[in-house]
């Protein structure tokens, strides 16, 4: 268990996260500690499926309400604030990165990544030249076609675009690579944590492939944080 | 890229439901204005029609009948008056003016009025509102004609211009044609401005014009009706014998209506004095009287109860179409779950999310209202054309704004309502849920 930040370094962090508490009815339980990413940390969050990784992704998006605790991100806890607040701080410190990209249907390569800045109020120019700079960065050279109409390997980069374009605190990345190949997967990998080095965000990667365990310093298992079958 | 680009594309995405949803409403919003547009025109023209006639005596069957025939020139009528009769009414009471009228003849499907010179400068369309001439000048003499703005217009004539009446009021556009009075050619001396009623289809001669030719005719039919042997003995007299006004007899002397109107002073109410003289006219069983405005006012009253069927039927479709964006909008919403999940994880808020469900619906509303209008404003001018070529009534062709507005704002705010539902539904996503891959 890593120590207890200080006020300064928890500003800092790129998440810290301190005495949470949720269960789904006496079924399933998850009680993390504390928990704590440095800024620009990559995290590798594993376990098998259905062990509550993504449970504690959501929660960490601020897309669930647990029963305690605090979880911190980039200096700001998103559980302490509701409703548009809590969502336009996640639109400001978080990017997410699903394992079927969630990428928006009927929309171009840059409007996707356009969404998030969108939401933040940026400007329509900056919002513009930003989204190209990512994608471009990203290797995109379709920035104008349908998502739809791009290969699997570049929906994914323009996900890892709308991702990591608003400069967030933190990435999380939920089994981004479940449904590819081992070659694919490892590429995949080396694009997220590229793309996160160069936002300067933390990254907080689920998967229950235990090959990925080699490519990050730091891993987690979820099973540390949780009880199935709690009966109080 | 906006959030208006958010909804564009997610109607784009349903386009057929969507042009589907807006057609719905446009044709709601069409059939409510046409019919409220109608509604408005078709008793603005009634009540322009009868102007400063205080009553009407005719032969015809009943006095709605002696009105729509007498004032809006529907049918010709099938019985005359007699001079006597004519000369009896005139002075049977100190009347401020008495108008007898002759309608029977027509020009190309355009009724002929003919009516003493004074017609066109006594009676006034619309009260207070007398005719005005557009070109030329009024009736001075026989076998003169001055023409309604409308008739001027489908015929294109202009003064100068010589033409035959044709005996009988074809119905406009039909094929049948009378015969012509080729024998008197009318010189055009005048044309008239519009008075929006039935007058400008009209075309107006002299009493005498129409005598002297219906004289003429009856005159030689009972000259080929008559023995050969009599014929020769008469060929000097009756060869093509031309009269003029001074032959006319009281025989000749028929008319189809009287347009009275009693003395007046300003600011005096007449309806006292006008129920005094209906009443004392219509013991004569020999003929019809009306009050052209009471008369007018029992029609519309008629019409009034079937055309708010109508208009509640147009509301029912209204509300229909806003069921179906109801509808359209949920169904949607439920396929597009997971794109709210994803605009919620990219920062977007559950009420931008609500919003962006509402405009959706709100803007068919609007895109349907809109295209309604524009079919309204189309089917304004058809329904008025088909309404004065049926019933001879010179309607207004624009979509009343007032009913344009409301109704605009009705569809707008019903297809608003119509959303609250979907974009409700969108609101209360829960978010993680639909964030998982599908299976």
């Amino acid at each position: 268990m890593l120590p207890t930040p200080t006020r300064e370094s928890r500003a800092v962090d790129g998440l810290f996260i301190d005495g949470l508490r949720f269960s789904y009815g006496r079924e399933f339980s998850l009680h993390v500690g504390s928990l704590r990413l440095a800024a620009g940390e990559q995290v590798l969050l594993a376990g098998p499926s259905g062990s509550g990784k993504s449970t504690l992704l959501h929660l960490v998006a601020g897309l669930d309400e647990p029963e305690a605790g605090s979880i911190t991100i980039g200096g700001r806890d998103i559980i302490a604030v509701h409703g548009a607040r809590r969502d336009r701080l996640r639109g400001q410190q978080i990017g997410m990165i699903f394992q079927t990209f969630n990428l928006l249907h009927g929309f171009t390569a840059v409007e996707n990544v356009m969404m998030p800045l969108m939401m933040l109020g940026v400007a329509q120019d900056a919002m513009r030249q930003r989204a190209h700079d990512a994608l471009r960065r990203l290797g995109i050279e379709r920035p104008h076609a349908d998502v739809d109409t791009l290969s699997v390997g570049q929906q994914q980069r323009v996900a890892v675009a709308r991702a990591t374009v608003t400069g967030p605190a933190l990435v999380l990345a939920d089994e981004p690579t479940a449904s590819l190949d081992p070659e694919a997967s490892a590429a995949a990998i080396a694009v997220i944590r590229e793309a996160c080095v160069t936002a300067g965000a933390s990254l907080l990667v689920t998967s229950h492939d235990p090959t990925l365990r080699g490519e990050f310093e730091r891993v987690i298992d979820v099973r540390e944080f949780v009880t199935v079958g709690v009966h109080a | 890229m906006t959030d208006m680009t958010i909804v564009l594309r997610s109607l784009r995405a349903r386009s057929l439901a969507s042009v589907v949803t807006v057609a719905m409403v446009a044709v709601a919003v069409a059939l409510l204005l046409v019919l409220l547009s109608m509604r408005a025109a078709a008793s603005e023209a009634f009540r322009r029609g009868t102007g400063n006639v205080h009553l009407l005596v005719s032969a015809d069957a009943s006095p709605l009948v002696a009105v729509l025939n007498g004032m809006f020139y529907a049918n010709a009528p099938a019985n005359p008056l007699s001079a006597a009769k004519v000369k009896e009414i005139a002075e049977g009471f100190p009347w401020q003016w008495t108008l007898p009228t002759q309608l029977g003849d027509s020009f190309r499907g355009s009724p002929v009025v003919a009516a003493p010179k004074k017609f066109l400068t006594t009676f006034e369309p619309i009260v207070g509102q007398g005719f005005s001439l557009a070109q030329g000048r009024h009736l001075e003499n026989d076998f003169e004609v001055v023409v309604g703005s409308e008739a001027a217009r489908t015929h294109g004539l202009r003064v100068g211009a010589k033409i035959a009446m044709t005996h009988g009021v074809s119905v406009a556009g039909s094929e049948h044609v009378g015969h012509e009075h080729t024998d008197h050619p009318y010189a055009v001396v005048g044309v008239l401005n519009p008075t929006g009623s039935a007058h400008d289809r009209a075309l107006f001669t002299t009493l005498e014009s129409s005598w002297i030719i219906h004289a003429e005719e009856r005159r030689e039919r009972e000259h080929e009706s008559e023995p050969e042997a009599e014929s020769h003995a008469h060929e000097h007299d009756h060869a093509h014998d031309h009269i003029d006004a001074a032959d006319l007899t009281d025989a000749d002397r028929l008319v189809t209506g009287i347009l009275l109107r009693l003395p007046t002073r300003p600011g005096s109410d007449a309806s006292a004095s006008i129920a005094a003289q209906f009443d004392r006219l219509r013991r004569d069983t020999s003929i019809t009287v009306a009050q052209p405005a009471q008369q007018i006012g029992r029609l519309m009253a008629i019409v009034g109860d079937i055309d708010w069927l109508f208009v509640a039927m147009g509301v029912v479709v209204l509300v229909s179409s806003a069921i179906s964006i109801l509808l359209a909008t949920a169904s949607s919403m439920e396929l597009r779950r997971r794109q709210v999940a994803i605009l919620r994880v990219l920062g977007a808020s559950a009420w931008r999310v609500f919003v962006l469900g509402l405009t959706e619906s709100t803007l068919i509303g609007l895109a349907g209202a809109v295209l309604g209008c524009a079919i309204a404003v189309v089917g304004c001018f058809a329904a008025s054309a088909l309404l004065a070529q049926r019933v001879g009534l010179t309607f207004g062709t624009g979509v009343d704004p007032r009913s344009a507005a409301m109704v605009v704002i009705g569809a707008v705010a019903l297809s608003a309502l119509a959303g609250v539902i979907p974009a409700a539904k969108a609101y209360r996503t829960t978010v993680a849920s639909h964030l998982r891959p599908i299976a």
